[in-house]
């Protein structure tokens, strides 16, 4: 077995035979988790999201990691009810000069009714994702 | 890995960008920094770039450039024509071209979990799914290959046109490493698949045929979406040079269908056998249609047959044939006459069904007769579908020749089946019975009665189910003042455990005085880089230790192998298993 993978790795050189000088590196920032959760809590030095138990409520925080970021950066939430946009929301990390390998963000949403809404989230004035999401109607109070 | 690919086609999507992943597993592009594609010759500009080859739509993202306007999100899919949908979020979500729905992204994360994936500055994917990359730095396992200036990271399927390629690659320690060449033909006139398989055993000191030849395909003649005028199918192999050879034609009118075949098969050491078979069907009336077939293998075998099916109601369903058979072989001849009638009706409550077969051997001048009648009401439910209870009522009837008299045999009988969905009982406890009663009466000898009967009592916590399992059955001989049996209860407990991608189960097997026989532990876990443990152990109480264990790491490789790595104790030895799919 060791041989195989001795002699395909031989291969795969004896077939390139050039060097590559400029290998792809990745230059931008991307989102490795996102969900919508019911809070999130800190357990010792880690923050963890407290999930929803079914259905999506209300007010729900919008939680994700965004990985491989640099410098400063301002992370914009634009929330929709339908198609008309309802709040905004905006938060500012990092420093210039500096790399965040992983950065936990998270940010509360004023959704009470009930209806269909959109999440449009921008990385500085550039679109990064979008999470849909239905709130199913008001909590019925005791 | 296309030796020779007869047509190509262009490409259809073609990516510049600081930095792309691609994942074989997944069949998926991402793409970000200063994104340059090229969509069927569209250019689009973004700061992301998402494309699965397989649902063939991608979505682009962030300062998006298209048709010299701007956008948030572009959204298109390449199906018959070019649809696209783009999407601004400013004071109202603003929506343009077609209306698509949002394909669902893989992440840079979820691609790289693939056990092998590419990086790379420049991809090109062709219209049969080829992937060329340049500037390439592979992954194997997550850690970093030697890079490549180009590569084609994915051949893609073959085109629609006839064209030869590279088939089997494999080894196994029957076959030991085999390649093959296939031949694919999509002509006008003629399509097929064969393929030439070269296997190699003696350089692996593996026991058999040192080395050899498989020729193996099929092929149909005639215009493409019409009924072949003939097909065939051949399989050679030079191990034991067994050959085998099929014609197959099938014309069919308004009035008749006719189907003629034949078959040619030999080994080494063995006589060639020859069969040529034809059949003709009148089938102007769907309710009744009489068949005629004749069989010949050239020398003195034949058989001839006469059948009719009649269909008078789509319930109700007959046939009636007449069978006769000479066998010549070089130790043997046979030659027998065989009458059958066949019936079902399968109204919606219940089926019956009943066969009545008279055959003769013309030779011997004996005689066997089989009748079977079959009764079977579908499962009536009870108790708001909580209950289900199943009858069937058979007889049956046979007579064969036994010495110089004959054996008779008759035996009618009933089935009583009931089965649960399940109740729920105390403490989140759920019960499971089933119930199975066999009677069975044989004339001028004793009945016979089993009581089978299966209790689960069941307890979900979380990912785990805990179960008892209690197993009766009984079988009972009704003498003529007393009644002779036997009865066998069987104890399990069972623990389960189970998530999306895992599952584990254990059993503990218990003996008439409770006492703990053996353990059954068996279990298929989901690892990093799609891998997959699975395991399969025995534990013996009696002799204190574990009889069998079989563990293996899995890794289904492009849906074509799976190779398995593991340790099984009964041969002592560690293993590498490589199995095609």
């Amino acid at each position: 077995m060791r041989k195989a993978v001795l002699l395909a790795l031989f291969s795969l050189g004896f077939i390139s035979c050039v060097s590559v000088k400029n290998l792809p590196q990745n230059p931008s920032p991307y989102i490795s988790k996102i969900d919508l959760v019911k809070g999130v809590k800190q357990e010792g030095e880690r923050i963890v999201p407290v999930p929803f138990k079914g259905k999506i409520g209300e007010n729900p925080v919008i939680f994700l990691i965004l990985k491989n970021a640099e410098g400063k950066n301002r992370v914009k939430f634009r929330l929709y009810a339908g198609k008309t946009l309802r709040e905004e929301y905006e938060i500012s990390f990092g420093k210039p000069g500096e790399y965040y390998s992983r950065v936990i963000i998270w940010q509360g949403l004023k959704a009470r009714k009930k209806g269909t809404y959109t999440l449009a989230i921008f990385l500085n004035e550039s679109l990064l994702a979008i999470k849909k999401f239905r709130i199913e109607g008001l909590r019925q109070g005791p | 890995m296309v030796l020779s690919s007869l047509v190509l086609g262009g490409n259809q999507l073609e990516i510049k960008a600081s930095y792309i992943l691609y994942s074989q597993d997944h069949k998926y592009i991402y793409a970000c920094g200063g994104v340059e594609a090229k969509v069927e010759g569209r250019r689009i500009r973004a700061d992301y770039f998402y494309y699965s080859i397989r649902a063939k739509e991608g979505q682009a993202t962030g300062a998006v450039e298209f048709n010299g306007k701007k956008y948030d999100i572009l959204v298109f899919k390449l199906s018959k024509k070019f649809k696209w949908m783009g999407i601004n979020f400013g004071k109202k979500i603003e929506k343009t071209g077609d209306r698509l729905s949002l394909p669902t992204l893989k992440s840079p994360d979820e691609l790289r979990k693939a056990a092998v994936f590419f990086e790379a500055h420049r991809i090109t994917v062709g219209k049969y799914g080829k992937v060329k990359g340049w500037d390439v730095q592979p992954y194997v396992l997550g850690a970093p290959s030697i890079p490549l200036s180009s590569f084609v990271l994915d051949p893609g399927s073959p085109p629609p046109k006839t064209n030869l390629r590279l088939g089997t690659l494999r080894f196994t320690r029957e076959d030991g490493a085999m390649v093959g060449l296939v031949l694919d033909l999509k002509e006008k006139i003629y399509r097929g698949r064969y393929e030439t398989r070269y296997f190699e055993r003696e350089l692996f000191k593996l026991s058999g045929e040192p080395r050899g030849i498989i020729f193996s395909g099929y092929g149909s003649l005639g215009r493409k979406g019409r009924t072949p005028w003939m097909e065939n199918s051949l399989f050679y192999t030079t191990e034991g040079k067994y050959l085998d050879f099929s014609l197959y034609s099938r014309r069919e009118g308004k009035l008749f269908l006719f189907v003629m075949q034949n078959r040619v098969s030999s080994r080494q050491s063995e006589k060639p056998y020859y069969w040529l078979s034809s059949s003709l069907r009148f089938k102007k009336y769907r309710w009744f249609q009489p068949e005629i077939s004749l069989g010949w293998d050239y020398k003195s075998s034949y058989q001839v047959s006469l059948a009719t099916y009649i269909n008078p109601h789509p319930s109700l369903h007959m046939d009636l044939s007449w069978m006769k058979n000479q066998q010549v072989t070089s130790y043997t001849t046979t030659s027998t006459s065989t009458s059958s009638f066949h019936v079902s009706y399968n109204p919606s409550i219940f089926n019956f069904s009943a066969s009545a077969l008279l055959s003769k051997d013309l030779l011997e001048k004996t005689k066997r007769k089989d009748i079977s009648l079959n009764l079977n009401f579908r499962p009536l439910s009870l108790l708001q579908e909580s209950l289900w209870a199943g009858f069937q009522f058979f007889f049956m009837f046979s007579s064969f020749p036994y010495g110089k008299d004959y054996y008779e045999k008759l035996s009618p009988g009933m089935r009583v089946s009931l089965t649960s969905s399940g109740y729920s009982l105390p403490l989140g406890l759920i019960f499971l019975p089933t119930l199975d009663i066999n009677q069975t009466w044989e004339r001028g000898k004793t009945s016979w009665t089993e009581f089978n009967y299966f209790l689960s009592f069941q307890k979900e916590m979380g990912n785990f189910i805990l179960a008892l399992e209690i197993n009766g059955n009984s079988r009972y001989k009704l003498q003529q003042l007393w009644v002779e049996g036997t009865s066998n209860v069987f104890i399990n407990g069972r623990v389960r455990w189970r998530t999306a991608h895992s599952s584990a189960s254990a059993v503990f097997y218990f003996d008439r005085s409770m006492s703990l026989e053996r353990i059954n532990i068996r279990g298929d876990i989901s690892l990093f880089w799609e891998l997959s443990f699975r395991f399969f152990s025995l534990y013996n109480q009696r002799l204190r230790k574990i009889t069998i264990f079989e563990g293996y790491i899995e890794k289904n490789l492009r849906g074509a192998i799976k190779v398995q790595l593991g340790y099984s104790l009964s041969h002592k030895k560690y293993f590498v298993r490589v199995i095609p799919l």
